[in-house]
């Protein structure tokens, strides 16, 4: 074992028919052991990133570099990686150990040492005891398992997983996603996974790469990638958030001098000067009925809009002169229902931390 | 009380079903289509010489048939030339549609159409064209059997394999390719993805497409005819010369093996090709 990254990603672009640039010039690299997480919209080139790695796309430019070796001439058969396909793409005419055991078949591997992978891996799974039945016999989530099985059995440096929860049902999904996390850490082999489910990509991965229009906007960690998204684009997709428009200039030592028409001036943390946007999450926020004290906040008073009630929190709209009403979510810690009862119209302060405000160029 | 009683199960608006012009139609349509058929083979069991009044029932006409020597060897002909066909055109048919399916390469459109003229074009045609093309290259003829039958074998996988290929195309398009690309994943070379994975999900395609390969073969007539000298008479030749003469209930009960035989086939194609489908949808 090396510290040295699993794979390397370098300067890598895929120009689909001489116009479309469906990867632009992405530099990534992917630790050891690592829950990898690529993360975006469709059509932002994660799909084309993941497809590269596995071979089936060639870069236009740039270069693949997988466990130390350069990809460029290797064909998907002979690379160290197996994939786990959004269909699953299990062999529908082969049996459940006919199927894991393809991939040690075209290996030559002699035929006990297939056997006892085959149900080594199998038992990883949990399906030690579905070896004969066909495909069409099983069910989603089991013919997921089949398929990652099958992929993990060859014990491949990297395991790439395109989409692999989108085609179960919402209750199947929680627990598979678990499940990968256990079976990940069990095998230590370094997973890739591919998904445009936030909540998928912040509960699973160890780090994650959040792509837009081919390029990467952020690698981070989850937690870093909501607190601290690096610009506009990954705070408005990773979860829910609020974006006050204003002009900043540099006010020294890594701080800028914020102007906005809502809440008027702010000095706060940050280095993008020009045309901003302010950020703050809506749980960030606090409500008052007097105007707070503390001059470590940025209060404005707020006219409640609509309310949603969410049991553990109501998710609360203040109209405070921007274009698209401030949203806070407050938790019910009380059992009163007087207490946190919000009615349109209603007037209140509204302020959260200087801390906790972001600023954020394009 | 109404004076009217109501209809306890009224016609609803999409029941065609029920409508007295559709249910005539049907059966007007069916009669036509059937009848004669049917009255082929009733008369093939007829106890006369000549073939117009029912005069009792009898097998005798199928021993006959089976002592008859020459059209035994013209049986065997078209059994040999059905089997020669049904060989070559699954085998062109299957790479033909893996192709289209497959690349895509320049004037993929004008091959694909190209590819179908066979079928399209009137039989009448396509016999003449085969004829004059055979006599111009100066195609060897009175060679030893099988040997005889290579011109009419070759006319025949010609416009055959166009409707194999066109039915193991349609098999290929519910193929998921990422069942391909999984294969090639896990370790398979191209050859290994073609044999293991596509292979087997063309299966019911190549059956269903062998089997009317197998019978367009068998009871082609025009194209044959043709195409066939006096040493290489095929079934259909053989009956139609023998109508030449009179028609017998021999040649009745002659045309019942032979509508038997290509509905034992097509009935087996059609099967394939249900499970085809339903095993193409199952896989999505």
């Amino acid at each position: 074992m090396t510290d040295e990254p699993i794979i390397k990603i370098e300067n890598v672009s895929k120009i689909f028919g001489g116009t479309v640039k469906a990867v632009d010039n992405v530099n990534l690299e992917v630790n050891r052991g690592e829950f990898f997480a690529l993360l975006g919209p469709s059509g932002c080139g994660k799909t084309t990133l993941l497809r590269m790695l596995a071979g089936f796309e060639v870069p236009t430019h740039g270069r693949v570099v997988i466990d130390g070796q350069d990809m460029s001439k290797v064909a998907p058969n002979n690379r160290p990686i197996n994939m786990v396909f959004q269909s699953y793409a299990v062999f529908p005419h082969m049996s459940v150990e006919q199927n894991v055991a393809y991939g040690l078949k075209m290996d030559r591997r002699p035929a006990k040492e297939i056997k006892e992978r085959v149900a080594e891996a199998l038992d990883l799974v949990k399906l030690g005891s579905l070896g004969k039945r066909m495909p069409d016999e099983m069910s989603g989530g089991q013919r997921q398992r089949v398929a990652l099985a099958r992929a993990l059995v060859k014990r491949p440096s990297v395991l790439l997983l395109d989409e692999p929860l989108s085609a179960l049902d919402a209750k199947l999904r929680e627990a598979m996603q678990l499940e990968l996390v256990r079976l990940q850490k069990t095998v230590g082999i370094t997973f890739v996974i591919v998904t445009h489910d936030q909540s998928e990509a912040l509960s699973m991965a160890n780090r994650i790469a959040v792509m837009n229009a081919g390029t990467v906007q952020q690698v981070a960690p989850p937690a870093t990638l909501y607190e601290v998204p690096a610009n506009r684009f990954v705070a408005d997709f990773i979860g829910k958030i609020n974006l006050i428009e204003g002009t900043a200039t540099a006010a020294g030592e890594g701080q800028v001098k914020v102007t906005a028409p809502a809440i008027g001036e702010v000095t706060l943390a940050g280095k993008d000067t020009g045309k901003v946007s302010l950020a703050v999450r809506p749980e960030k926020i606090f409500v008052a009925e007097s105007e707070p004290t503390d001059p470590k906040v940025i209060a404005v008073k707020g006219k409640v809009g609509e309310v949603a009630y969410f049991g553990s929190y109501s998710n609360v709209f203040f109209d405070i002169g921007t274009e698209t009403p401030l949203q806070a979510d407050i938790s019910n810690v009380t059992t009163d229902v007087d207490e946190f009862t919000f009615t349109a119209g209603e007037e209140y302060w509204v302020y959260w931390r200087k801390a906790d405000t972001l600023v954020l160029g394009d | 009380m109404s004076m009217f009683k109501r209809n306890p199960d009224p016609m609803g608006p999409l029941d065609y079903s029920r409508r007295f012009s559709l249910r005539f139609t049907v059966a007007v349509t069916l009669f036509f289509l059937y009848a004669p058929i049917i009255g082929l083979i009733i008369f093939s069991f007829n106890d006369s010489r000549r073939n117009v009044v029912w005069r009792g029932f009898t097998t005798d006409y199928y021993v006959k048939l089976f002592n008859n020597d020459s059209l035994m060897l013209a049986f065997g002909n078209s059994l040999t030339i059905a089997l020669f066909t049904t060989l070559f055109s699954t085998v062109l048919g299957a790479l033909t549609a893996y192709i289209l399916w497959r690349y895509r390469f320049p004037g993929k459109a004008v091959y694909e159409g190209g590819m179908a003229l066979p079928i399209v074009i009137p039989e009448i045609c396509m016999g003449v064209a085969m004829m004059v093309f055979f006599a111009r290259i100066g195609w060897p003829s009175g060679m030893m059997w099988p040997f005889n039958l290579s011109a009419i074998t070759i006319a025949h996988i010609a416009f055959s394999f166009p409707f194999a290929a066109i039915v193991i195309r349609a098999r290929l398009e519910s193929f998921n390719p990422e069942l391909a690309e999984c294969a090639r994943d896990l370790g398979a070379s191209e050859y290994r993805v073609f044999r293991d994975v596509v292979v087997p999900h063309m299966k019911p395609g190549l059956i269903a497409g062998a089997l009317l390969a197998f019978t367009l073969s068998l009871d082609d007539f025009v194209i044959t005819f043709f195409t066939s000298g006096p040493d290489t008479v095929t079934f259909p030749v053989k009956i139609y010369s023998m109508v030449r003469f009179s028609v017998t209930p021999e040649v009745n009960a002659a045309s019942t093996v032979l509508i038997l035989l290509t509905l034992v086939v097509t009935a087996f194609a059609l099967r394939m090709q249900n499970r085809n489908n339903m095993l193409g949808s199952a896989a999505h």
